[in-house]
């Protein structure tokens, strides 16, 4: 096969889907947030008919798994006709099935759905000419990966599927694995190519750095992978070491350096601040209504293109005293982490029981149980170790 | 903290009034009732910790290390150091982790009635700040503070009050919108549907209109055709009839028929030319030249007619008012009447002597009534008076008679004379008569006038017969259209105006008479007139007039004449070329003839009737081939082509217009049907965009996000800090685990010094309640207590609880007010000797009313003693 061609390779799309763990951030920016998803693949789309590719992979969820909105529908059917009308087909490997119904989403021809049930192949054609076949399977069902055979004309094979990589069998025949991965892009492999790709638009603090479309170049089976951001927001976690800190004023200013920084990737961007190390300021830093005055003011100051909006600020700050030492001390500070590390030192289960039994036996108040779950009773006990001393230190202080 | 001095500006009955006590030792105040020893407790209570009172003023200088001012003036406290600080927070939260004033008052500053119970045991706030860990106060303000702090998260009582409670609620409210927004997305596939629908409803809708469509317009086809289709199959008809119309040689005979209409325009020019030398208005064979005698001679009497014509009409309007005179002369005449013929011959020689007659009688009679006897004044006898009477009455009865005719008479001339009858003067004496006879009666004169009355009546008789007579003779003399009532006197007038009025008659007879012979000779002349214009043939009336214009024309048509006879050698010239031309139009018509006969014909007339239908043919011919034409532009050949021919057979148009009319209808109606879906579509398009543009859904599930978010971390929040508060509780069940038994030894070390080694605090049983332990080790419960032995129990408590809070914060000054009034004596000292040995590490204050307490604490060392003044408030040591 001499014909040199490209393919675009995307994960999810998580169209119309909402922003997770991101606060209410003012109007312009929560119009943002629902418009990225959109902007997102609208860029891809445009990036498809112009780099005139092949064919379109989507290792991933194209909405929301929770919902499907309609106008979320509405556009990714608009922008699989578009490339129909480019004669760019479309081959989806979802994680969650259903999402896609032929019978009710009116797909264009173009578009291919691997079912969930078994391996199937869709025919692979560069400038027409058929070369070879498109494998997958929608769901992460094991065994998959070795199941996938490609036929012995296939001069380049694609395989798409949602098992751990880690199964893909070193003699699979495979040219290209097109894979999706919600943390980010990466290559695991270049013999075979087995590639993940990103979303085209984070949508929680999980998914931070750039996301969008990686475009892959074939010559003559020589693989060469590109990536190209499409997503017009980004997320991103900036730390700032207290330590050489000792005044709040210090510390504004070193936010403020730290935007700038973010600003020059010429994306909005939402950043999270996370405060670590010790330093006097820690009492401030501490203080979440503080944290959140910073952040609001800060976010003030952002206007026109190029945001550099703080959605979270995390205090991982240290007291000035040490923790271990306390604990040896018979006051009162010794006295309550002795008693915190009376729960703290038992096993998970164990103390993931006792902490609910806490919560049980102090509930005065009412609140669905279930509503407590794991991870927020270990972050609220891991929490208390800092806040019980802090307010113990700060009596102390007072007096 | 050791009290320097206090100073009250006021405050009960105390006005700038200070007291400076010793630093160490008991300070023991006596004071009678109502000398404000309670006064000056409450005021050192509120001086320490705010209160509502505003009715004092006052401070307290204590000593920390430092020097502090704690003072109180109203509600405004006034807080400084001798450093120069101020303050602006309360003495208990600065120093004393937010020791509350209830606690205080219970330990602290105590009288009688705040010693009583051992529930103070149980006060969470006593047991937390002093049973508690070190710095259990802190921990008891902090587990405090944290569950007041949680319940802003979560409210006990699930309200909307806690922030996670809100958020909850919000959240519950978002997914019911979001639902709904769902509801609302889901109704999107129906729009799809009924879309698709509408494209289906669409196409067979167009289908239809195209039918309908092609139908009309192949039916207006044949509407347009019909009077086309139908001409050719007129003309095609026409052309039938007339069948072969063979060729004529039209040129020929248009060539005949120019030439001799041209001879026939040249015979009317010489014609033309010919009665153009004739006089205008001239006919030689006028009738006015026939009876042009007639005329003339008629002319000659046109005077004698004018004058005849004149005389006729005067004399008619002369006699006309002659005859209106006699007519008014009739109607003036008084003694003729109007209605009758006038008589030609009257007597009048004896209508005079009849009048003479009847005057003659009249006047007789006239002088024979002056004749009438004068009657006696006594004439009338009562006995007598009916034979008497008899005769005159008999006379009397004739004496109507007269009086009658002498009525009539003078009625009748009444008539002329303009006057009434005479009634009254023949009648009185008839009236009168009988009564002046009667009276004259009883006279004896009475008889001669008698006779002579008879005489005179016999002689009255006699004149009234003879003019009877005459009155009659002359009434059938008066002619009877005479008037009736004529008498005597009238009869010149009668007469006079006979004759005058027959004179005008005779005159007008005269004058009528002359007048017809005039209308005679009139008659004569217009009769001979008459017939002249009769022969005219004139229409014109017969007069005068008239006749002088015959005659005018006459004289005219005689110079016409005259000029006629002279143009007469011009004339026959032109009649010679008339000739010429008349002769080269018969050769022409003979040439004509034979090419009529030539053709079969008989006329030329039969032969322009053929070239005429020959001329017809050929506009039928023409008329069909343009129909064939038109019906082809109209209906190309092709599918419709037959279809039209066959439809255009038909004779009823009618048919077609009202086929044309109802597929135009039924057009319509598919057109109104579409318009109707287009717009449903554009509805359906518009809801469908409106649904799939609407941010609503995306902007409520970030929100719903947003949401969790906020939830989760207030969850965490609040989590924290009730496990903060928990593991705090946990350090501080510890450390009271450990600590309490301490403060408990030390109430019953002071229980053992109060009862003078009697009762000990059985403390192993004090999570069972409070016990005492007699020296036999015997439990004493509290029921059975006396007071006194209760009241040092509770002391003992106090003291123990005060010394532990010392220890463990700082020590402060004890207020205690009268508290040993249930003691006894031996005991009062025993409590005394306490508290002095306490005092000497603490300040205590002791106030008491009565005399035998203060005289033992007198007698007691190291005791300050002062008297508390009831009038002044002045404290003397």
């Amino acid at each position: 096969m001499r014909e040199a061609f490209q393919i675009l390779h995307i994960g999810d799309l998580h169209l119309g889907a909402p922003f997770k763990d991101v606060p209410f951030l003012g109007k312009s920016m929560e119009e943002a947030l629902i418009r990225a998803t959109y902007q997102s693949f609208e860029g891809v789309i445009q990036l498809a008919v112009a780099q005139r590719v092949e064919a379109v992979l989507i290792n991933g969820d194209v909405y929301d798994p929770e919902r499907a909105t309609l106008e979320a529908q509405t556009r990714l059917i608009r922008g699989f006709r578009r490339l129909d009308e480019a004669h760019i087909p479309v081959y989806i490997c979802e994680s969650h099935q259903g999402l896609l119904d032929p019978a009710h989403m009116y797909l264009p021809e173009n578009v291919h759905v691997f079912s969930k049930t078994s391996p199937h192949r869709f025919p692979f054609f560069v400038k027409g000419k058929e070369v070879g076949g498109v494998y997958g399977q929608s769901g992460a069902t094991s065994g998959v990966n070795a199941a996938i055979r490609p036929l012995e004309q296939d001069q380049f094979a694609i395989a798409m599927t949602k098992e751990d990589p880690q199964t893909i069998p070193a003699d699979s025949h495979i040219s290209y694995w097109a894979l999706g991965n919600l943390e980010g892009r990466e290559v695991l492999s270049r013999d075979p190519y087995i590639v993940y790709a990103s979303p085209i638009q984070g949508i929680s603090p999980l998914t931070e750095g750039t996301m969008g479309a990686s475009i892959v170049r074939v010559l003559q089976r020589r693989i060469d992978v590109d990536f190209r951001e499409t997503s017009p927001l980004r997320f991103e976690t900036i730390t700032i070491d207290l330590s050489s800190l000792t005044a709040e004023r210090e510390l504004l200013e070193m936010i403020r350096h730290k935007k700038e920084m973010v600003r020059r990737t010429k994306r909005d961007v939402l950043v999270r601040f996370v405060f670590t190390g010790t330093s006097p300021l820690h009492e401030l830093c501490r203080d979440g209504s503080r944290r959140n005055e910073w952040r609001d003011r800060s976010n003030r100051e952002e206007h026109g293109h190029q945001q550099v909006i703080i959605y979270h600020m995390e205090d991982q700050s240290s007291p000035m005293i040490s923790l271990q030492e306390r604990r040896s001390v018979p006051d009162m500070i010794g006295d309550y982490l002795r008693a915190y590390d009376g729960i703290g030192q038992l096993d998970t289960i164990k103390q993931l029981g006792t902490l609910r039994e806490v919560m049980g036996s102090l509930g005065e108040e009412t609140i669905p149980v279930e509503l407590l779950t794991d991870d927020i009773l270990r972050e609220a006990f891991q929490r208390a170790e800092e806040e019980g001393i802090s307010r113990l230190l700060g009596e102390s202080h007072e007096d | 903290m050791k009290i320097k001095e206090i100073h009250i500006d006021y405050y009960g009955p105390y006005r700038n009034w200070h007291f400076t006590p010793v630093p160490h030792g008991l300070q023991v105040i006596h004071g009678a009732n109502e000398s404000g020893k309670t006064s000056l407790l409450g005021a050192m209570r509120a001086i320490l910790f705010p209160s509502d009172t505003k009715t004092l003023k006052g401070s307290l200088m204590v000593d920390r290390g430092h020097t502090y001012t704690i003072g109180r003036d109203g509600k405004e406290l006034v807080f400084t150091s001798s450093r120069g600080e101020s303050y602006n927070v309360e003495p208990a939260k600065l120093w004393w982790h937010g020791l509350d004033k209830e606690t205080y008052d219970r330990i602290f500053a105590i009288t009688l009635d705040d010693l009583q119970g051992i529930d103070v045991l149980n006060d969470v706030a006593v047991r937390m700040r002093f049973f508690g860990a070190e710095g259990g106060d802190e921990l008891h303000a902090m587990m405090d503070s944290l569950k007041a702090e949680s319940q802003t998260w979560v409210s006990p009582d699930g309200t909307r009050k806690g922030y996670i409670n809100d958020l909850l609620h919000q959240l519950t409210k978002l997914n019911s919108k979001i639902e709904s927004l769902q509801a609302e997305a889901d109704s999107y596939q129906q729009l799809v549907d009924d879309l698709n629908y509408t494209d289906t409803s669409e196409m067979e809708l167009v289908a239809h209109r195209k039918e309908w469509y092609d139908y009309h317009n192949s039916v207006e086809l044949v509407l347009r055709a019909w009077d086309t289709y139908k001409r050719s199959e007129e003309a095609k008809a026409k052309m039938s009839q007339m069948g072969n119309v063979t060729s004529l040689d039209r040129s020929a005979f248009l060539e005949l028929d120019e030439e001799i209409k041209k001879c026939q325009e040249h015979m009317r020019i010489w014609r033309g030319k010919e009665d153009g030398l004739v006089p205008e208005n001239f006919d030689p064979k006028s009738k006015i030249g026939l009876y042009r005698h007639d005329i003339e001679k008629l002319y000659e009497e046109v005077s004698k007619w004018t004058q005849l014509d004149k005389d006729c009409r005067d004399g008619r309007s002369y006699l006309n008012k002659v005859k209106e005179q006699l007519a008014l002369a009739r109607k003036l005449h008084s003694s003729w009447r109007n209605v009758e013929e006038f008589p030609r011959v009257v007597n009048w020689f004896e209508g005079e002597r009849l009048a003479r007659n009847l005057r003659t009688a009249k006047e007789a009679y006239a002088l024979w009534q002056t004749k009438e006897p004068e009657k006696p004044a006594d004439y009338v006898k009562q006995e007598e008076t009916e034979e008497i009477i008899s005769p005159i009455t008999e006379e009397q009865r004739t004496a109507p008679k007269k009086s009658w005719v002498n009525t009539l008479i003078t009625q009748i001339l009444g008539l002329f004379n303009g006057s009434k009858p005479k009634e009254k003067a023949i009648a009185e004496p008839v009236e009168d008569e009988p009564q002046e006879t009667l009276t004259g009666l009883k006279d004896l004169t009475n008889h001669q006038y008698e006779t002579a009355y008879t005489a005179w009546a016999q002689e009255g008789r006699q004149l009234e017969e003879a003019g009877m007579i005459a009155l009659k003779a002359w009434q059938e003399w008066l002619p009877k259209e005479a008037s009736q009532v004529l008498v005597d006197t009238d009869f010149f007038t009668m007469k006079e105006e006979y004759e005058r009025y027959m004179e005008s008659l005779g005159e007008y007879e005269v004058l009528a008479k002359r007048l017809g012979e005039h209308e005679e000779r009139l008659a004569e002349i217009v009769q001979k007139a008459e017939a002249l214009w009769a022969k005219l043939e004139l229409t014109v009336p017969v007069n005068v007039t008239e006749l002088r214009l015959l005659y005018n024309q006459l004289q005219a048509f005689k110079q016409n004449a005259i000029r006629y006879e002279q143009k007469e050698g011009q004339r026959q010239n032109y009649r010679d070329e008339y000739a010429k031309w008349s002769r080269k139009e018969k050769d022409l018509l003979l040439q004509q003839d034979e090419l009529v006969a030539k053709a079969g014909l008989k006329t030329a007339g039969e032969y322009r009737q053929k070239l005429l239908q020959y001329d017809q043919y050929k506009q039928w011919e023409t008329i069909y081939k343009q129909s064939l034409v038109q019906l082809d532009l109209i209906a190309p050949k092709g599918d419709y082509h037959d279809l039209l021919y066959r439809r255009l057979q038909g004779d009823d148009k009618g048919k077609w217009e009202e086929e044309y009319k109802r597929s135009g209808k039924e057009l319509a109606s598919v057109e109104s049907k579409l318009a109707k879906l287009y717009e449903k579509r554009g509805i359906l398009q518009e809801s469908m965009r409106h649904l799939t543009t609407s941010k609503e859904m995306s902007l409520a599930l970030q929100k719903r996000e947003h949401l969790k978010a906020s939830l989760k971390e207030a969850l965490i929040e609040w989590s924290k800090l009730m496990l903060v508060r928990h593991v705090m509780g946990r350090a501080q069940d510890h450390y009271e685990g450990t600590k309490r038994p301490e403060t408990l030894a030390k109430t019953s070390e002071y229980i053992q010094k109060l009862t003078g080694g009697i009762y000990t605090l059985d403390i192993p049983a004090i999570n069972e309640g409070i016990y005492l332990l007699d020296a036999a080790g015997n439990r004493v419960p509290m029921t059975h207590w006396s007071s006194g032995v209760g009241d040092q129990v509770y002391l003992a408590l106090r003291l123990a609880l005060a010394k532990t809070f010392g220890k463990r914060e700082e020590p402060l000054p004890l207020i205690l007010d009268d508290i040993l009034v249930r003691f006894d004596e031996g005991r009062q000292r025993l409590a005394l000797e306490l508290l002095r040995d306490l005092a000497k590490e603490d300040q205590i204050f002791l106030f008491t009313c009565h005399e035998s307490t203060f005289n033992i604490a007198q007698s007691i060392e190291d005791t300050n003693c002062y008297e508390l003044m009831s009038t002044t408030a002045e404290l003397v040591s």
